[in-house]
């Protein structure tokens, strides 16, 4: 063992660490595995452990163990791998990408720039960031958040405006009730001297309180008017915005979040925003306006009384805010309770015919109604709780009042209050209560609001990854593919293609072969700049892809898929989707092409029969055929298919083969298939190898080299064989 | 639970395990030993004959109800060679041998007390600290799902990076710890 600082002679080229020890279960280290020219070092504690020559090594290797990551290398003499390190789950992402950029060192003696990597915790404060995410909850400037927002409630800032005021001047008007009935009080009812009291002027006091609440119910009806219309606006707009966003995105930001996370952003999240600020805001400032405009009140007229109003408010406050900790932790159970349940539910209605066809009713039957009463159990509690400690709560509240109620009380005996003096201060004692209440509430409330219109920005700031360059042109595809060597890797680090080089002629059919996982789909989604390469380059008729406007691109383009999907509509709707304006006689014509229009015909609705989701169920083979008329009236000069007839019979994929066959005559074909048959038209066969170019030639010249297409073959024979025998 | 990188040990498409024969394997018939940092068995086939295996794998069938029994032997295309159905069929220094394999494998600190646990936008932050003493802090998501229990006692733990954690008995736990995580038991 040596230390590495005495031995630096050679260049360090990369490092990465590690914290486990190689051989001891539990043991944690201080390790470094270090890259220089001629050698590659583990340095644990700052001392040389181990030292191998990198000449020796063909190649790094990573396996993934439970919770934790083994990094081995192999020896080009004799393939045996050996252990260098191993390292916990917290670093394994980025280690595997180091290794795989390692490992480009090893194949071509050079090391390449940095390898993309994308930040999975917060550089600020160091918590990961939520599935998918790039922004950090936690430490985004809440105030630009608000400020961003103003965008959006701009185009109605005067309907906001109008309705603000109005909840000024309706919280004046309620101000103004309990002063008048001071008056209807002290004047009029207790009047010294009943004989002198002016009945026009009463009524006109009683009238102006008839008006006064009028006028209010009125203001409000309109506020809320005023505010619904511009909430509705503004909640469409935002949606809008996100719809679009979310639109532009590739598909691999796309994928970075599941299909529920993104409707729940577009719709429940910008819901809550909405919902924050044109309901909640407002009238918390409303609540806010009464609050202080009381306590002014009382402190001008009697400071001594305004303290007594105040003597409970903190501990109002606080017992509301531990009450609602409390709960919170119980109806965080129940709500946990009622999910179980809910899934347990699922579950069984799920699998219903399975439940009775093995006679489990019973059984399930005694499995919901423990899950049930769990459910229940907590259900009562919170009840029970709530039942006790709310009344207690709200004595609390209303304590402050009796309080009030001794003081003037006196005074009135000691003839220095007037009854109705009394009970304008009771009203108003009332009314500085009930915002006290929402006090409590308010952190809950912003903490929602601040996490909805964060997660709303985080995709309205996506940068769009696999965007139009500056000047990309749209121009009428011919349709030769160069594919200049090109690597590529998703964000997980392993690298999925390598260095592919294939050249395809415009009008050629190519097949694309080789086992699951070996890169074959990556490669279309490259084609159809779904992702951008990491390395080297796609052109088509010599145009760089990434320099072709996507919709010029992939309107040119045609996919059919394994997994069809229609959308809800008619079968008519789901084909002409391709094209619009499209006749009913050139789908007719497609239909005919693909093989549909004759089940089609057989269906009571024919073309105007629904599919999708709620429609009539169709099998895959017909979805299937469905998919493929659609993608020949897309009429595409490169036409690419995904396993495309693997769900079809034998003699329904020979009819639609003899159909793409025709399409394919006069524009580039790229076809994947695991059933080779399929493709016996293509003109050359590219056999993928993990991730890498394996063969490339015509089915006759792969034949005779005898190589991996050539044991497919066999093996698909045998099995082929193997069927026709047991059919016998 | 091995999974192969690109560069992974295996190369070419996986073969397939068509045995239907559950193969045991004991003291009896099999030997391990340490080769390149890796654990090697050398297994006498029914023919009499030896066979070495230079790297094999440990796999449990029930990792989370029996750590020690049920422990499938893979090779390196991970097709299976046979089943120690008790790690304590073999003794000594090979028992040693396979228990720390396991543990090297399967990497699951043991938690020992809850320092801190709090919930916030939908991620529970923990600092814990493990039976080796470390103070670890870790971050959890979808706390409710991704705490596993095991019988009425045993609880895993899965963060956001894939590791794992135990907690064998919550009720032995201490008084504070056991109030922070009784909200998700």
């Amino acid at each position: 063992m040596s230390d590495i600082k005495n031995n630096n002679d050679d260049k360090k080229l990369m490092s990465f660490k590690f914290n486990l020890d190689p051989m001891l279960a539990h043991k944690r280290c201080n390790g470094e595995i270090v890259l220089e020219e001629k050698r590659l070092l583990v340095v644990i504690d700052k001392k040389i452990e181990k030292e191998i020559n990198t000449s020796e090594i063909s190649e790094i290797i990573t396996e993934q163990g439970v919770g934790c990551l083994y990094i081995s290398y192999r020896l080009k003499a004799d393939d045996s791998v050996h252990l260098l390190c191993r390292t916990d789950a917290k670093t394994s992402k980025r280690t595997s990408k180091l290794v795989r950029k390692m490992n480009l060192f090893f194949e071509d003696g050079v090391l390449p720039e940095d390898v993309k990597e994308t930040a999975e915790a917060c550089p600020k404060c160091g918590r990961p960031y939520k599935n998918g995410s790039t922004v950090c909850l936690h430490c985004v400037d809440k105030k630009k958040t608000l400020i961003r927002l103003w965008k959006y409630v701009k185009p109605y800032k005067w309907f906001v405006f109008m309705s603000i005021v109005m909840y000024f001047v309706i919280s004046a008007l309620r101000l103004l009730n309990p002063h008048i009935n001071k008056i209807i009080v002290d004047d009029y009812i207790q009047s010294e001297t009943p004989a002198s009291v002016n009945i026009s002027a009463f009524a006109i006091v009683v009238v102006s309180l008839f008006v006064l609440e009028v006028v209010s119910r009125g203001m409000s009806s309109v506020r809320s008017h005023l505010l619904i219309h511009s909430s509705n606006k503004m909640i469409v707009d935002l949606r809008n915005a996100l719809f679009d966003k979310v639109q532009r995105l590739s598909v691999s930001k796309i994928s970075e979040r599941t299909a529920g996370d993104l409707m729940r952003r577009i719709t429940t999240d910008t819901a809550q925003v909405n919902n924050f600020l044109v309901n909640y805001l407002p009238s918390v400032l409303e609540q806010l306006t009464v609050f202080i405009a009381v306590g002014i009140f009382i402190l001008l007229y009697d400071a001594r009384l305004f303290l007594l109003v105040m003597l409970p408010t903190p501990f109002v406050v606080l017992s509301f805010r531990l009450f609602w900790k409390f709960m919170h932790t119980l109806f965080h159970k129940r709500w946990q309770a009622g999910s179980v349940a809910n899934t347990t539910l699922h579950d069984i209605f799920s699998g219903i015919r399975v439940v009775k066809a093995y006679g489990m009713e019973r059984r399930e039957g005694e499995r919901y109604e423990k899950v049930t009463r769990g459910e229940k159990i907590l259900q009562e509690k919170t009840d029970c709780i709530w039942s006790i400690i709310m009344p207690i709560l709200k004595f609390m509240m209303s304590f402050g009042e009796f309080i009030i109620l001794y003081y003037v009380g006196n005074k009135i005996l000691g003839g220095k209050m007037t009854l109705g003096e009394m009970s304008q201060f009771s009203a108003y004692a009332s009314m500085i209560y009930g915002p006290l209440r929402m006090v409590a509430h308010i952190p809950r409330h912003v903490m929602n609001f601040m996490t909805s219109s964060t997660k709303i920005f985080e995709i309205l700031d996506e940068e769009i990854d696999v965007s139009d360059a500056e000047n990309a042109k749209s121009f009428d595809i011919v349709g030769d593919i160069d594919i200049n060597n090109i690597s590529f890797g998703y964000d997980s680090g392993k690298e999925v293609l390598h260095k592919i080089d294939v050249h395809i002629k415009k009008g050629e059919f190519i097949g694309l072969v080789g086992a699951s996982g070996v890169g074959k789909s990556t490669l279309i989604n490259l084609i159809m700049r779904m992702y951008d390469v990491d390395e080297g380059s796609i052109t088509i008729d010599g145009v760089d892809i990434r320099d072709i406007s996507q919709e010029s691109l992939r309107s040119q383009m045609g996919v059919v898929l394994q997994e069809t999907f229609l959308f809800s509509g008619t079968v008519y709707q789901n084909i002409a989707y391709a094209k619009e304006g499209a006749t009913r006689d050139e789908v007719i014509k497609v239909s005919k092409l693909a093989g549909c229009h004759s089940f089609i015909m057989r269906l009571p609705d024919g073309y105007n029969t629904k599919v999708g989701e709620r429609g009539n169920t169709l099998s895959g083979g017909e979805k299937q055929r469905i998919a493929i008329a659609r993608a020949l009236l897309h009429n595409p000069k490169i036409l690419i298919l995904d396993e495309a007839t693997a769900s079809l019979d034998t003699e329904t994929e020979k009819q639609i083969q003899d159909a793409l066959a025709n399409l394919s005559k006069e524009r580039t074909t790229i076809a994947i298939a695991h059933r080779l048959s399929t493709l016996r038209n293509a003109n050359r066969l590219v056999v993928l190898d993990k991730g890498r170019v394996a063969e490339i030639g015509s089915h006759d010249e792969l034949m005779a080299k005898e190589g991996i297409y050539y044991g497919l073959v066999m093996a698909q024979r045998e099995m082929t064989d193997m069927s026709s025998l047991a059919d016998n | 639970m091995f999974g192969h990188s690109r560069h992974g040990g295996h190369r070419g498409p996986l073969p397939m395990d068509t045995s239907t024969e559950v193969k045991k394997i004991d003291a009896g018939n099999a030997s391990f030993c340490m080769k390149n940092g890796f654990l090697s068995m050398t297994i006498k086939e029914e023919n009499g004959e030896e066979k070495v295996y230079d790297r094999v794998f440990l796999h449990r069938d029930f990792p989370f109800e029996l750590l020690w029994e049920y422990i499938s032997v893979l090779d390196s295309d991970q097709i299976e060679i046979g089943i120690i159905y008790k790690i304590d069929d073999f003794e000594g220094e090979t028992h040693e041998m396979l228990v720390t394999e396991l543990e090297r494998k399967y990497y699951e600190p043991r938690i020992k007390t809850i320092v801190s646990l709090k919930e916030r936008y939908g991620f529970s932050y923990w600092e814990v600290v493990c039976e080796d003493g470390r103070n670890v802090k870790f971050t959890m998501q979808d706390t409710f799902r991704n705490i596993i229990r095991v019988g009425d006692d045993r609880a895993i733990l899965l963060d956001v990076d894939g590791n794992r954690f135990v907690i064998e008995s919550i009720l032995g736990l201490d008084r504070k710890s056991h109030k922070k995580i009784e909200l998700y038991m």
